[in-house]
């Protein structure tokens, strides 16, 4: 991180790995991971989700929905949380977000004991994903501190209730693609920037680029949302300098 | 203009609706199947049209820009309800569909702050449910006004406050209990003994 802030707006950070149908797994791997991360991660708790896998097929965009079981991990005070599911694995820092070399520890902590567990055969997808929150008073102009923002006329602007907008970047030939997603709404009385990096071929990287594949999208993450603030905007955040 | 979908008003065709790469919105609707949404010609609606059919039209667009949007945001394998954010605005958004939730924006804080309640805010619920059908249920953030101490509350409002009301409260409450031991977080069912909203 080259900025630091006093008051960053960083509600979650996930790091998120799915590995491929070649790599053994079976149930006894989370109890095998909690073993050798409880030390850091004493919490563990079971959780039944419901995941939205959405695939494009042929032109046509396939939605499967499933239940799946995901054990979590949590720190002593619920800060960091590892997430375990089949061939899945997430690592989930709330906020306060302590910094990218302390949570990277984290993930590397996480992908490390579990590679210890079972080999990695390949990995699928990855996606490293910063969501901030950020309030403002009301009606200020946005413009003034967003970088990134859609054009409303003053007739518009005074009924808007929420808005949506959603930018990609392509990087490394269309390898990896980061997904900024831009919404306010007027209930909740905030903005969200949820800026979402990841693996657009899937099962193009291999596990020894991982640490530099986190370090690029890192890097790139860090440098869309710097792009996407005013000095204004990083006043409110309180820059440390 | 490079976008599938492209709108006009000009004085000779005041409402020449351009739909690249299609001449009819089947021959759209064959195309984009084929996932072609990207061709060069102009799609010409008559310029006598009712209400109606504008409104049909305009319904058309909207459902044909929620199909095709997606496919030009790039495609992925991806796996929802990795976030705790994500599971927690999965969570209120299902809850609202039933309930009242108020003060939602600080009981989504709490929650961030406590994940570890997230999957018993609605087992408590169903709960309240069961013994409770007719009732309604709000759920809200207490906030002791005396000390540093705030929690979600889950209210039941019924018609009727019978002698066996706290009595089924309890059996209520005892279906969750158990899931609290041990969590950080904290959440109660009780009444405040108000009338349902009509």
């Amino acid at each position: 991180m080259n900025r630091k802030y006093k008051n960053p707006p960083i509600v979650e950070v996930v790091c998120g790995f799915k590995f491929n149908e070649e790599t053994n797994w079976d149930a006894t791997i989370p109890g095998l991971l909690h073993d050798k991360l409880k030390e850091n991660f004493p919490r563990k708790e079971q959780r039944i989700i419901q995941e939205l896998e959405i695939k494009q097929e042929q032109g046509n965009i396939q939605q499967y929905l499933r239940t799946t079981e995901r054990i979590l991990f949590f720190t002593e005070d619920q800060k960091m949380v590892i997430q375990v599911g089949p061939r899945l694995l997430v690592i989930n820092a709330l906020k306060p977000y302590p910094n990218w070399e302390k949570y990277k520890e984290y993930i590397k902590m996480g992908l490390d004991t579990l590679m210890e567990i079972t080999e990695i055969k390949g990995i699928d997808n990855v996606n490293l994903r910063y969501i901030n929150s950020i309030k403002l008073p009301r009606g200020e102009d946005i413009k003034e501190y967003f970088r990134l923002h859609i054009s409303l006329s003053e007739k518009l602007l005074k009924n808007l209730a929420s808005f949506i907008a959603i930018v990609e970047f392509s990087y490394f030939d269309d390898r990896d693609k980061c997904r900024v997603n831009f919404s306010f709404s007027l209930s909740r009385d905030e903005y969200i920037l949820d800026i979402d990096y990841f693996l657009n071929q899937k099962g193009n990287l291999s596990i020894s680029n991982t640490y530099e594949w986190l370090e690029n999208a890192h890097n790139n993450i860090e440098e869309i949302f710097e792009e996407a603030i005013t000095d204004k905007l990083r006043k409110v955040f309180e820059e440390v300098l | 203009m490079g976008n599938a979908l492209t709108f006009q008003d000009t004085k000779e065709n005041p409402y020449l609706l351009g739909i690249r790469g299609t001449s009819s919105f089947s021959e759209l609707n064959r195309r984009y199947n084929d996932g072609d949404y990207m061709a060069q010609n102009y799609f010409k609606v008559p310029s006598e049209l009712s209400s109606k059919d504008l409104f049909l039209i305009a319904a058309l667009l909207v459902l044909i820009v929620l199909i095709v949007f997606p496919t030009l945001i790039s495609s992925r394998t991806e796996i929802k309800l990795i976030s705790i954010v994500d599971q927690i605005e999965s969570l209120l958004q299902n809850l609202s569909k039933d309930i009242r939730i108020n003060n939602i924006n600080s009981i989504r804080d709490y929650l961030i702050e406590f994940p570890d309640i997230i999957d018993i805010i609605p087992k408590a619920i169903n709960s309240a449910k069961k013994y409770f059908p007719n009732a309604q249920i709000v759920l809200d953030l207490y906030i002791d006004p005396e000390i540093d101490d705030k929690y979600p509350i889950i209210y039941v409002r019924a018609k009727d406050y019978d002698n066996k009301f706290m009595e089924l409260l309890d059996k209520a409450r005892k279906d969750f209990m158990e899931d609290l031991i041990n969590k950080r977080g904290w959440i109660l069912l009780t009444t405040d003994f108000g009338k349902p909203d009509e």
